[in-house]
């Protein structure tokens, strides 16, 4: 029986500028359960960083604010939480890596000493010796030789700092891992490794993992879920099968899809989206994708779509009205 | 990491014998001939030559220059025209002031500047910050002799509160170490606020805050051990130029050292005196320098493993 | 054959009108992006009055009867309606002596940034654009003058060559030109590698040409913030070199050595220190926020 872990609903962030008030996320509605993986698929500025920053409440001090909806986790209420009770969710109940390895880690401490202080923090009880054994043993588990544990992160290559970022996310067996582009900033072949890597651990450790990226090929081999993000909004949510094989399809789902070269169909040109993303400081009224969308009617440039649900597959589309 | 200091050590070489000749050459241009001068109007020439002799000021440049120098590697600065001392005697009797004050200096512009520094840009924005943007503002604009004046007036005269000149005490050298530092706290204040800011936007400090660290250990172990970095260069920088700098506080608050030395040799066209104590402060500020680039290579590990490998 | 070569000059044509061009609307923005700071256009309004002052000094006072001539029978005198900051212990109007004394502290201190930056300039381009030995020799040069305290190596050219106000600027200026050969090689470094040298270079342009008329005024942005906060700190040293007797001589007014003055009598008439401080301190204060406001505009990371 599939357990609710994180339930994400009606969801609005924003960044406030001097200049102006960036609307990142727009009632963004999103749930996992334990040991799922969710695949957040998007493209740059689709607002899938700001979803995670906005689960740990990371998101930088004065800039940014949400300012409506509801998170939950395990039945507590995210929002409404105190920043201790932040901390101690933060590392232990949900991890978070993000997407550039070279600078995720403090040059001036020891790669053990960083992975260390996370157990230490959530295991206060633990000797000195236990949290070694700890780090030791995450290291051997992400295929990393254990007595480096004394060295500095520049001493090691991209692949292998990522690495030690997934064993500092992972040390305290969280239930839930956020990670954001991992593999994006590494070469394809260190992609797949680290990718592998990542499957296996979420196996072993039952953790539930929100992977966002813009690669629908990695989405197709590690997630149980996607969710498809356009402008700040889940457009489209399902099962991979739903997504990858299903029928019916929101326009910009189809335009992604179209949008990936074929190895096998010889063409002259690429056939990408038209137009661009809106600008998030100045949204287009009703449905966000109607500038570029194809299908695009008088409805969608007045009124936002429903959601539009089908077996637990989500369209938010005018298109599927009468459904 | 020997290595390292060793090559640095020797390339200080060239740097040094530069500065001696730069120093020489502008001294040699003194007018006006030192023997006669010593001697006065009414000497004859035959006791001028033979003093010139004496002093080693016959012959060219060069080979005044190489006499010079090579007494100057056996610790022999010359004699003072006017007390007939030995050179290094007079600067380095000077010496424990001079030490003193800048010391003092260093300290206060050093700590509070750190100080000041981390908290503006913690609570950058807020009035605190303002006020420390404000206060940095109104020290490098002030000149160091002027604030002298203006502390003895204030708290010296109408206040009573600490001498105003002289070094009979240890907390003679309260003003006159406020007054050096007031340049080099509003450049520490600068330069930690900047590095603190930038290294507070860095991805390793998301990191530290996604790991569930208390915002007390974000800021001052992973934040600040990155952001000290170049504060320590500048304070070694600082340290090497305070040195130099403390010429016109002594001459404010009246402190028998190397600056007021230096002056009083140049108004009695003591030549050799002036040269020594130049050369005396250029060398230690150098070493200085030296020493603060080896701590750097200490505490950031980046560079240590660098020189470590040879 | 000959095609080519067209095209590739006025490739290179359009890119040096483009950056002409550039430049100019360029100017405009850097100017909105200053005047948004606020600290840094009150900086530059009272710099503008005290410029004025100094500027127009001569149209209302006199320097003979009033700067320099002394009324012994009025020594000593607090601030009074006639005399607005008093008179000092030559019977002098402060007042008339501190406004003089702007303009001898602008006057000199502007010669002195335009000598050094000439320096610099020179140094710092030739060492950038030929780079190798010829860099490397420059700069060890620059490093042995760095090596000596700054305010030593200024004290000690004066008091070898002698007090007077060309020696002042030598000093200064000499104790000065390392600083800005170190920053202006660095952006000529920078400027080297960019695309537009390439395009000049394809027009036929020589070595002192692209200098010239491409890498310095491209360069221009941090030479002119390093020389606005450079004035300030000039002004500063002038000060602090007449105070000590190595800069501008008696009678001519000096901020500095009028402090230098007070000092003797400071403790019975405080008043007399007063005045020129400030003075001091509100031109400085000005020149560092306006150079910080040039520093701001031009930075493009912060540009929208």
């Amino acid at each position: 029986m599939a357990e609710k872990l994180l339930e994400i609903k009606d969801l609005y962030v924003q960044y406030h500028t001097d200049d102006a008030t960036v609307c990142a996320v727009n009632g963004l509605d999103l749930s996992i359960n334990k040991g799922e993986t969710l695949g957040l698929v998007g493209e740059t500025g689709a607002g899938k960083t700001t979803t995670c920053l906005s689960i740990l409440k990371l998101l930088p001090d004065r800039v940014g604010e949400i300012t409506k909806g509801s998170i939950t986790y395990n039945g507590e209420d995210i929002l409404a939480a105190s920043e201790e009770t932040m901390r101690a969710i933060r590392g232990k109940e949900i991890s978070m890596i993000f997407q550039d390895p070279m600078s995720a880690l403090n040059p001036v401490f020891t790669v053990g000493d960083q992975i260390g202080e996370v157990v230490k923090l959530h295991n206060p009880s633990f000797s000195n010796e236990d949290v070694i054994d700890r780090v030791e043993s995450m290291f051997k588990m992400v295929g990393l030789p254990p007595e480096r544990r004394t060295e500095y992160p520049h001493q090691f290559s991209g692949g292998m700092k990522q690495r030690i970022v997934i064993a500092m996310a992972l040390a305290c067996e969280p239930l839930l891992l956020l990670a954001d582009e991992p593999t994006t900033a590494l070469d394809v072949t260190i992609q797949a490794q680290v990718l592998r890597l990542m499957r296996q651990l979420k196996e072993k450790l039952q953790t539930a993992m929100i992977l966002v990226t813009h690669d629908l090929g990695v989405v197709a081999q590690t997630c149980d879920k996607v969710a498809i993000m356009y402008a700040g909004e889940a457009i489209e949510t399902g099962t991979v099968e739903d997504i990858f094989d299903g029928e019916d399809h929101h326009p910009y789902t189809v335009g992604l899809f179209g949008s990936i070269p074929d190895l096998t169909v010889e063409t002259d040109r690429l056939t990408p989206i038209d137009g661009l993303m809106p600008d998030p400081a100045n949204l287009p009224q009703g449905c966000k994708f109607s500038p570029r969308c194809p299908h695009c009617m008088d409805i969608c440039k007045k009124e936002s779509p429903r959601a539009y649900e089908k077996d637990g597959h989500i369209i938010r589309c005018h298109l599927f009205d009468n459904k | 990491m020997l290595k390292m200091v060793v090559r640095r050590l020797l390339m200080l070489i060239p740097v040094l014998l530069g500065v001696s000749i730069i120093l020489y050459s502008i001294m040699s241009l003194t007018p006006g001939d030192a023997a006669s001068l010593m001697l006065g109007n009414a000497a004859t020439p035959e006791a001028v030559a033979k003093l010139r002799a004496e002093l080693g000021l016959d012959g060219g440049f060069i080979e005044r220059y190489v006499r010079w120098l090579g007494g100057v590697l056996t610790g022999d600065f010359g004699i003072s025209y006017k007390t007939r001392n030995p050179v290094f005697t007079e600067v380095f009797a000077r010496f424990p002031n001079t030490c003193k004050l800048a010391f003092t200096a260093i300290a206060i512009s050093s700590i509070f500047g750190i100080l000041f520094g981390v908290l503006s840009a913690v609570k950058q924005y807020s009035i605190a910050d303002n006020i420390v943007v404000a206060l940095t503002l109104l020290l490098s604009s002030v000149p160091d002799f002027w604030l002298g004046l203006m502390l003895i007036l204030i708290v010296s005269v109408k206040y009573g509160l600490l001498p105003m000149s002289g070094v009979d005490h240890w907390y003679s050298f309260v003003l006159p170490g406020i007054t050096a530092a007031a340049g080099y706290l509003a450049n520490t204040i600068r330069m930690t606020r900047t590095s603190m800011l930038d290294v507070i936007r860095s991805d390793y400090i998301r990191t530290a805050r996604a790991k569930g660290c208390p915002e007390r250990t974000v800021v001052f172990q992973h934040a600040l051990r990155n952001a000290l970095l170049p504060v320590v260069t500048l304070i070694g920088v600082n340290m090497g130029w305070q040195l130099g700098g403390t010429v016109i506080t002594e001459q404010v608050y009246a402190i028998p050292g190397i600056g007021t030395l230096m002056i009083q040799s140049i108004r009695q066209k003591d030549t050799p005196v002036v040269l020594g104590a130049l050369v005396f402060i250029a060398l230690l500020s150098s070493l200085i320098n030296l020493a603060t680039d080896i701590l750097y290579a200490y505490i950031d590990p980046r560079i240590k493993s660098q020189y470590a490998k040879g | 054959m000959s095609d080519i070569l067209n095209t590739s000059m006025s490739d290179a044509e359009r890119a040096a009108r483009r950056a002409k061009f550039k430049k100019k609307s360029e100017i405009v923005t850097i100017w909105h992006q200053f005047r948004k700071n606020k600290l840094a256009v009150f900086g530059l309004i009272v710099f503008m009055i005290m410029l004025i002052l100094a500027i127009t000094a001569p149209l209302h006072i006199s320097y003979e009867a009033d700067v320099v001539e002394q009324h012994i029978s009025e020594r000593l005198q607090g601030p009074s309606a006639a005399h607005l900051f008093g008179t000092d212990a030559y019977g002098r109007d402060i007042f008339a002596r501190v406004l003089w004394g702007a303009r001898v502290s602008m006057f000199t201190g502007l010669a002195v940034i335009v000598i050094a930056l000439a320096g610099g300039i020179a140094l710092g381009a030739t060492a950038g654009y030929l780079g190798g030995k010829i860099d490397n020799l420059i700069m060890r040069f620059i490093d042995i003058f760095l090596a000596i305290p700054f305010t030593l190596l200024a004290i000690s050219i004066v008091a070898t060559l002698g007090n007077s106000i060309r020696n002042l600027l030598l000093a200064l200026s000499v104790a000065l030109i390392p600083k800005f050969t170190r920053i202006i090689r660095s952006s000529v470094i920078s400027l080297k590698g960019q695309e537009f040298i390439e395009a000049a270079k394809l027009c036929g342009a020589n070595g002192p040409i692209i200098v010239i008329k491409h890498i310095i005024p491209n360069a221009l942005g941090p030479i002119i913030v390093e020389g606005t906060l450079a004035v300030a700190r000039t002004i500063m040293d002038i000060a602090s070199l007449s105070f000590i007797g190595c800069g501008i001589q008696p009678p001519n007014p000096e901020w500095g050595s009028m402090l230098s003055d007070a000092k003797a009598y400071m403790i019975s008439y405080p008043y007399l220190v007063y005045a020129p401080g400030i003075a001091i301190v509100i031109t400085a204060a000005a020149l560092t926020l306006i150079g910080d406001g040039l520093r701001d505009a031009l930075d493009p990371k912060l540009r929208n």
